[in-house]
């Protein structure tokens, strides 16, 4: 959602199923798409030399500062969906109906923290 | 060592700002001071034992199996803290998006440190979440994990805010219209429930909220999108790995 928010305040064409993991095709019209990509799921894996060898790419591809605040969302996003879990809050009413499509389309009803938000509705 | 000691990054020619610099050297700070329902001592310590979760036999065949409660056992913990907090402490590291309201009300009526249960619990949370975030932050760049601070004396506060709502999450929260009195400095005019989720600790948001701010962007940018924030990552890029990770996570808030 505020990937696509961003994309149309600066009038770009992006690929919104890159978030997803299963895709990495091509960089979704993100500048270092791809390889903020391969971080993530390197990052994510927990599989030291992989990591290594993404993030050599990535600061390769922004430079190193690009990297570091890379990793610095990354961590960031690692608290979120805890906050979120773990005390079992729904997504905002407000938002509901704004990111329906968004949700469709990336299928994130079928997660399973979608349930302290459906079992409110 | 002082708290400026911590977080130099003289190891490494990464170009860590300032500003993250000085965000993360006060959140080690408001981890070594008591909060409402934890000695500064026990606070580390909970962070410690967040550090032994990943390698933790009972947190993998859990995460290994339909349902978490079929695997019984003990964590690979420190043994310093009460099992209760051990567990809360693993489950939020290791398999968070399996908790639920049950699990949580368990616990809480068992108890977890014995006093207030639910501001225990919300207190574990966010010191769990700040230290892990900012570990993980060290894990991407190719850094070690930063030493622990020494806890700082003192009782904890015992503070329970006197204006909560119980509607949303499992545990309570401070409401929309609760930004007053003591919690008016929380948020302005417009909230989310993931600002308001940890307020039962009300310092949880506060440092929540200078962390958000050189980890991801600040507030004031979240709802002006495009606007760049002048760092060496573009608003579509932070919300690529923001989404990616959360994606990761199962994360569908």
């Amino acid at each position: 959602m505020a990937l696509r928010g961003n994309a149309l305040a600066k009038n770009r064409e992006i690929d919104i199923r890159q978030v997803r993991t299963e895709e990495n095709a091509d960089d979704g019209g993100i500048d270092c798409g791809r390889e903020l990509n391969s971080f993530v799921d390197a990052f994510m894996s927990h599989d030291e030399a992989q990591l290594s060898q993404a993030r050599e790419a990535l600061v390769n591809a922004m430079g190193a500062a690009g990297m570091v605040e890379a990793a610095a969302v990354a961590g960031n996003f690692q608290r979120m969906v805890r906050i979120a879990d773990c005390i079992g809050i729904p997504f905002d009413e407000s938002r509901m109906e704004m990111t329906a499509g968004v949700r469709e389309e990336l299928k994130l009803n079928e997660f399973q923290s979608a349930e302290n938000t459906f079992k409110r509705s | 060592m002082t708290n400026s000691d911590f977080f130099a990054f003289t190891d490494t020619t990464l170009p860590v700002r300032e500003e993250q610099q000085a965000a993360f050297q006060n959140a080690w700070q408001f981890l070594a001071l008591p909060g409402n329902w934890f000695t500064g001592a026990e606070r580390v310590a909970i962070a410690a034992e967040s550090r032994k979760a990943y390698a933790c036999q009972l947190c993998q065949q859990r995460k290994d199996s339909l349902s978490p409660a079929s695997v019984t056992g003990s964590h690979d913990s420190s043994g310093l803290l009460p099992v209760a907090v051990v567990d809360i402490v693993h489950r939020c590291i290791t398999d968070q998006n399996r908790i639920t309201q049950r699990w949580v009300d368990g616990l809480l009526e068992a108890g977890i440190n014995g006093h207030d249960a639910q501001g225990e619990y919300v207190e574990i949370i966010g010191v769990v979440v700040l230290i892990y975030s900012i570990d993980e932050f060290m894990r991407g760049i190719g850094a070690p994990p930063e030493p622990l601070p020494e806890p700082l004396a003192g009782e904890p506060s015992w503070y329970r805010p006197p204006n909560l709502e119980t509607e949303t999450g499992f545990v309570p929260m401070i409401p929309v219209d609760g930004n007053t009195g003591d919690e008016a400095d929380l948020w302005s005019e417009m909230t989310a429930n993931v600002l308001r989720a940890l307020t039962l600790v009300p310092n949880n948001l506060r440092h929540w909220k200078m962390l958000s701010d050189q980890m991801y962007v600040p507030l004031p940018f979240m709802g002006q999108p495009g606007l760049e924030t002048g760092r060496a990552i573009d608003r579509m890029q932070v919300e690529l790995v923001a989404g990616r990770v959360s994606s990761h996570n199962e994360c569908f808030y």
